[in-house]
């Protein structure tokens, strides 16, 4: 089965720390909370409060619960129901009031995040290639429509919905896209292994370097 | 240039444009500048010392109250400003803590203000704390009279309500909302028992989406100075700043079910109910 084009690459999975912190993503000028919850599942939110609209990246993570920064309103990992109002601490909290949730999952590296409300008949990205080592995210201003051609005129394949192939540096490196928003796009880009560490700054030349290439060449 | 609102909730009403102190030295070569729905003003004082205030060549009729400058700008019949009496009490003191731009609707800084859910979480250690979170029962209704909201015995544990309390106490509040933009809290007053102190909130609409609140404190109040007593309402609104310039929409929702409410936002709730029963329009998200 191909892989379905509705799995999008959001975030670099090592950037979420289970149990720990709140990463604010956008994911087709959709903003989104994504958090690890203390059993290490990847979590990834509408990135707003039901009750005053907070967005919940400016929360807390309390184990398996995200906890809302204006009233601590708490909502459970998996599904989003709150599960805890504390001006109202001896009342049972209703059922309807729940964040909405997306399928989330965590292959080669990266945090994938479909935003359909049905995940039926979908096959999510492979579990290989191996996460390998993320060497930086950056911002890419052009569409997600053009940056296939882009990266390709950069001498990258395509190889797999989202993900291209290439070489930096002479170094084997993955480009994942993520369109952020309809006008921009975010590039993760990660290599099999870390570059020694006299090699890093070169390889940061190169990344701008095919930035700077895809912009000028998408203008 | 126009005023970006045909809405009568404010067209009709007094709004404020800060405080008076603010044309000081004021001329009409040198004028104060400021904006109101959409719109750029001019004010000054005459030889008479009246206050001007024009907008688009031409002036607008203006009121000094409370050491305010109020402005009309619609065509209709004027409105009664409302009535704060504890203003001209003789034994408070009037001190103006000046205004903070804040960019959300005027409607969503009200509605903070109204909240006393969030003391344990946004004003921690002073208006509230983690574990004294519940919100106890309290009382609104809308005064038939003056189509006021008023919410009535409110209370809620501050470990240091005031910038002059030492220790924790459970505060005594009232909440009356006087206009969709002003409101007033009343509350405790830490040196004389029975006696309410006042906090003013007067919300200048620059647009629908950004606003000047300013804050008047109307206090029995005879330890500390006004700048202990201006800083203390400056650092709780600098932590209130940040949760309301990131709230979406900016517009408040009065229509669909974007937002849940329980029964401790029975004050919140009453308001948007009293918004929507007006027909209010600016501010108001198009849900």
């Amino acid at each position: 089965m191909a892989v379905s084009p509705l799995w999008h690459p959001v975030a670099a999975a090592q950037m979420l720390r289970g149990g720990q912190n709140i990463v604010a993503a956008l994911l087709a000028g959709q903003p989104l909370a994504l958090w690890r919850s203390g059993s290490g599942a990847v979590q990834a939110w509408e990135d707003r409060c039901p009750h005053r609209g907070v967005p919940l990246s400016m929360g807390r993570v309390k184990g398996d619960q995200l906890a809302c920064a204006y009233h601590g309103w708490q909502y459970a990992a998996q599904d989003g129901r709150c599960t805890a109002i504390p001006a109202m601490p001896d009342r049972p909290v209703p059922g309807k009031v729940c964040v909405k949730t997306y399928a989330a999952l965590e292959r080669q590296g990266m945090v994938w995040v479909n935003p359909a409300d049905t995940a039926a008949g979908d096959a999510p990205p492979a579990q290989d290639p191996a996460a390998g080592v993320h060497l930086r995210s950056l911002g890419v201003d052009l569409p997600v429509a053009a940056i296939g051609a882009a990266l390709e005129r950069s001498g990258f394949d395509q190889a797999a919905p989202h993900a291209w192939r290439g070489s930096l540096d002479g170094v084997a490196t993955r480009v994942y896209a993520l369109d952020a928003t309809p006008q921009w796009c975010l590039l993760h880009l990660f290599c099999d292994h870390a570059p020694p560490a006299d090699q890093w700054s070169r390889r940061f030349a190169e990344i701008r370097a095919l930035r700077d290439a895809i912009e000028q060449r998408g203008a | 240039m126009p005023f970006d609102t045909l809405d009568p909730n404010v067209r009709s009403d007094w709004l404020t444009i800060g405080s008076a102190s603010l044309l000081d030295g004021c001329t009409a070569d040198r004028p104060m500048a400021t904006r109101l729905l959409g719109n750029h003003l001019q004010a000054w004082r005459d030889a008479a010392a009246l206050p001007v205030v024009i907008a688009d060549g031409q002036s607008l009729p203006v009121l000094e109250r409370y050491g305010y400058l109020w402005v009309h700008t619609g065509d209709g019949p004027q409105r009664t400003l409302f009535e704060l009496p504890e203003y001209d009490e003789s034994g408070r003191r009037i001190v103006d803590c000046g205004g903070i731009g804040v960019a959300t609707s005027g409607l969503r800084v009200v509605e903070n203000f109204l909240d006393m859910g969030h003391f344990p979480y946004i004003h921690t250690g002073t208006l509230g704390k983690v574990p004294q979170t519940e919100v106890a029962p309290y009382r609104v209704h809308v005064d038939a009279a003056t189509q006021e909201i008023w919410a009535l015995d409110c209370h809620f544990f501050q470990p240091r309500a005031s910038a002059c309390a030492a220790d924790g106490i459970d505060a005594q509040y009232r909440y009356r909302v006087m206009q969709p933009f002003t409101a007033a809290l009343y509350k405790s007053s830490p040196d004389h028992a029975g006696a309410l102190d006042v906090i003013g909130l007067f919300v200048q609409p620059l647009d629908d989406e950004h606003v000047i609140a300013h804050v008047l404190l109307v206090y029995f109040e005879d330890r500390l100075g006004d700048a202990d007593m201006i800083a203390f309402q400056q650092m709780i609104f600098g932590q209130d700043k940040p949760i309301l310039e990131n709230q979406r929409p900016r517009r408040l929702p009065l229509h669909g079910p974007l937002e849940a409410h329980m029964r401790c936002d029975l004050t919140s709730a009453t308001y948007r109910r009293w918004l929507r029963q007006r027909g209010m329009a600016f501010g108001v998200h198009p849900d």
